[in-house]
């Protein structure tokens, strides 16, 4: 039968119940601004009650643990959102930094270069006698302009790739490092668990899930025991409970790119085996360096190649037909490159031909403005052009620029383009044009994973943050409970007195 | 849905961000003038501006190539000019010779020396060259002089002039495929039907054996040179005003380029300041919101 010693037993009881909530409310008060902290909540029960002859009679208030407040659905979301975030953030700025490269909208440019180039050679279809060495000139030098201009932006393009390589070396050890402390959490909280929820733990274990979602795309198990699972795209295991798996960045030296084997490839480091995995991982920044890397800046050099043995390959075609001033010999104007195995690297090794480059020992004269048909016929071999005659530059060379005429494509063969056909300028305004749109794609990309990111985020933050107003209102909750608990004390204690006194 | 303290802040300072994002972009525009700074700014505008700036560049060669075609066309018009004028002098000789029955051998001798310098005056004329050298009539051998003359007018012997030159008039492009003659093909000019030298070695021949019939002959020919030379000249000025008339064209097309390229490129001065001013308030509107709507918690009220 329950008496009066009962009685202060349950007030105690609540007593200490309203300390531990204090206690939670206090700490969730302290971390909120802790980032990937979730709110917990003291979860309570009546105690178990007393069966008496007059009724049951309750046994006070009963804590049975604290809670963390999540939602799995929201945070496994959140990790998946934010990998395709940062990996379109990573695309983003890689597109702005191609577009710095290619901009001419701000600065003369390389279709200003193109358009310099032609317009020198329609100066030397008009030039008269004296000015004609001039003119000449003016074609090498508005030529070597334009080439400079081709190497600074093959240079730049493969410094931003030799650039995005180090960013895929730098990435890796971040990403072992955080897959060493999931694991090295995953076995505390495994341990912790055995007594109670290791509520902050597993906040700092999402939280180091998430910075790893940045880094590369995961998919996530949670097991039962609290420990966290984690795989790499491909199904490769990246952390196994308390067992981390590694990358490792290696210098390939089978490595495709033959224009520059320095790049490192991705190695899998797992139970003693370890092999390449570059072309597996996805998502993340590393999966949008190791894209960067591969296609997108390889694809803008391999387009920019394209673009100067096109305009060589034409430009060379229409030079050798006509004829220079010193012999009636068959000169490229750039030096020629149908030699090699594919148009590859065509952009850093585009430069004025031997015959021309004085440099080199050639001679600007070498320059075919004029129509073999107008040497006089009884020539001996060996006429060249006459001085006056720059019908070859007007007719022939400087319609160049917009005739139309198979384009080679990245990747084609000397000898035969599979591209459409295109004149030399538009070939040049769609390469850039192309890269303009790309990077607006991006931007949109991006902006849009922004906004669902951020629905996201206001998701998990509507159901884990902690609100002051709430815990301000507990707090007042709790005071008031415990007053009236200590209230229960003091007139338990009193009526003890009242007995005590009696006697 | 539950908003607390961390959404509101993290809303807010997103917010404050797109706004700040905003302001830079019409900042930019602002200082530039430009609403393409880049290719993604507007990728169809950009190669758009691009195909019309290089088109631009393609006409003011064109404008080039005008200004220097009228060099070499004035050239060679003032050469045929002269050689007209000296051939017309020539006519007025002859016929004064022609009329005179008696001469007397002083006249003639004077008569002699006048024809022998206008057929150099007009062979001078021929070798004429264009301001920044190439010599007219000579074609594309431009550097070589159109007629080279041999002898002298001597007792019963007149110089003999070959054509050195290459037999063509030079053509200059003022256009898309649009090709003017700037010179005349010497040859033809001067040594064609209408031999100007042998017209006027002709006369000096009739001179000096007094024979009329000859000089009268003499006179046919030069006028009929003298007509050549003038057809000749007629048909540079088609070139000229040609010339005259794609320079008014290309012009224009010029104007109409850099409009269009300025009104796909260039920002609404108008817009950009009134956007700047409205995004300004904007932010400093919810900089004011944020700063408010942050600080307050129940804390503040109990």
């Amino acid at each position: 039968m329950a008496g009066l010693f009962d009685a202060l037993e349950t007030a105690t009881r609540g007593l200490t119940v309203v300390q531990r909530g204090m206690a939670t409310t206090g700490h969730n008060i302290a971390n909120v601004n802790t980032p990937g902290y979730s709110r917990q909540r003291s979860v309570l029960v009546a105690g178990t009650p007393q069966p008496d002859a007059a009724g049951t009679i309750g046994s006070g208030v009963e804590q049975l643990t604290v809670e963390r407040i999540v939602d799995q659905f929201v945070n496994t979301r959140l990790v998946s959102e934010t990998s395709r975030y940062a990996e379109l953030d990573a695309d983003a700025s890689l597109y702005r930094g191609i577009e710095a490269i290619v901009n001419d909208q701000l600065t003369e440019g390389l279709t200003d270069e193109l358009s310099a180039f032609f317009g020198s050679l329609d100066g030397l279809a008009n030039a008269i006698e004296e000015g004609q060495p001039v003119a000449r000139g003016q074609v090498l030098s508005a030529a070597e302009s334009f080439v400079d201009t081709v190497h600074r932006w093959d240079s730049q393009l493969r410094t931003l790739q030799r650039d995005t390589d180090r960013g895929i070396v730098g990435v890796i050890p971040e990403i072992n490092a955080l897959a060493r402390e999931i694991a090295e959490l995953n076995g505390r909280i495994a341990e912790g668990e055995t007594l109670s929820p290791a509520n902050d733990l597993r906040d700092r274990q999402e939280r180091l899930v998430l910075d790893l979602a940045q880094r590369v795309e995961i998919t996530t198990v949670r097991a039962d025991d609290g420990s966290i699972s984690i795989r790499l795209p491909g199904g490769l295991s990246l952390v196994d409970r308390r067992v981390a798996g590694q990358l490792e960045a290696v210098v390939d030296p089978a490595n495709p790119n033959p224009l520059d084997a320095t790049f490192s490839q991705v190695f899998y480091v797992g139970s003693g085996s370890s092999f390449d995995v570059t072309s597996r991982i996805s998502g993340g920044e590393l999966g949008s360096f190791i894209e960067a890397r591969e296609q997108v800046i390889a694809g803008t050099i391999a387009e920019l190649d394209a673009f100067a043995y096109t305009l060589a390959d034409r430009f060379n075609a229409a030079h050798r037909d006509g004829v220079g001033l010193v012999d009636d010999a068959a000169n490229d104007f750039f030096q020629d490159m149908s030699a090699r195995p594919t148009i590859d690297g065509a952009a850093r090794d585009l430069r004025i031909s031997d015959a021309i480059d004085p440099d080199r020992g050639g001679t600007v004269e070498n320059i075919a403005a004029g129509d073999r048909a107008n040497i006089p016929g009884s020539s001996p071999a060996g006429t060249p052009g006459l001085i006056g005659d720059t019908t070859w530059a007007r007719d022939v060379l400087t319609n160049l620029r917009t005739e139309r005429a198979p384009g080679y494509l990245a990747g084609d063969v000397p000898g035969s383009p599979t591209g459409n056909d295109v004149g030399i300028a538009a070939n040049l305004i769609n390469l850039t044009g192309e890269i303009g749109q790309r990077s607006r794609t991006a931007n949109r990309a991006l902006e849009q994973q922004e906004a669902l990111l951020q629905s996201v985020q206001d998701r998990r933050d509507s159901i884990s943050s902690v609100s002051i107003d709430e815990e301000v209102a507990e707090l007042v909750k709790l005071q008031s409970n415990f007053q009236a608990n200590a209230r229960v004390v003091r007139t338990v204690t009193e009526m003890i007195r009242d007995l005590f006194d009696a006697i | 849905m539950r908003i607390t303290q961390s959404t509101l802040s993290r809303l807010g300072i997103s917010q404050l961000s797109d706004q700040r994002n905003r302001l830079a972009r019409t900042q930019e525009q602002a200082a530039t003038g430009l609403r393409i700074n880049r290719p993604s700014d507007d990728p169809v505008g950009y190669r758009t501006v691009l195909f019309l700036k290089d088109a631009s560049s393609q006409t003011s060669t064109f404008l080039r190539s005008i200004d220097l075609a009228r060099v070499r066309l004035r050239a060679t018009e003032s050469a045929l000019d002269g050689a007209e004028d000296a051939l017309s002098r020539a006519g007025a000789l002859a016929v004064g010779a022609a009329s005179s029955t008696n001469q007397n051998p002083g006249s003639a001798a004077a008569l002699k020396t006048q024809v022998a310098q206008l057929f150099d005056e007009v062979l001078s004329s021929a070798n004429v060259r264009a301001p920044g050298g190439g010599y007219v009539f000579s074609g594309l051998a431009s550097d070589s002089p159109a007629f080279t003359k041999a002898g002298d007018f001597g007792p019963g012997a007149t110089p003999t002039v070959t054509f050195t030159g290459e037999a063509s008039a030079v053509e200059v492009e003022i256009d898309e495929g649009v090709l003017i003659e700037v010179t005349r093909d010497g040859q033809a000019a001067f040594q064609g039907a209408d031999d100007a030298f042998a017209a006027l070695s002709r006369l000096w021949t009739g001179i000096d054996q007094g024979d009329v019939d000859e000089i009268r002959g003499a006179i046919t020919d030069i006028e009929a040179a003298r007509a050549h030379l003038a057809l000749e000249r007629s048909i540079l000025g088609g070139s000229d005003a040609k010339a005259d008339s794609f320079e008014d064209r290309l012009r224009l097309q010029e104007q109409n380029i850099a409009s269009q390229v300025s009104f796909l490129e260039d920002a609404d001065a108008f817009e950009v300041y009134s956007d700047l001013t409205a995004q300004e308030a904007a932010l400093q509107a919810s900089l004011q919101v944020n700063a408010r709507l942050l600080q307050p918690t129940l804390l503040d009220y109990i």
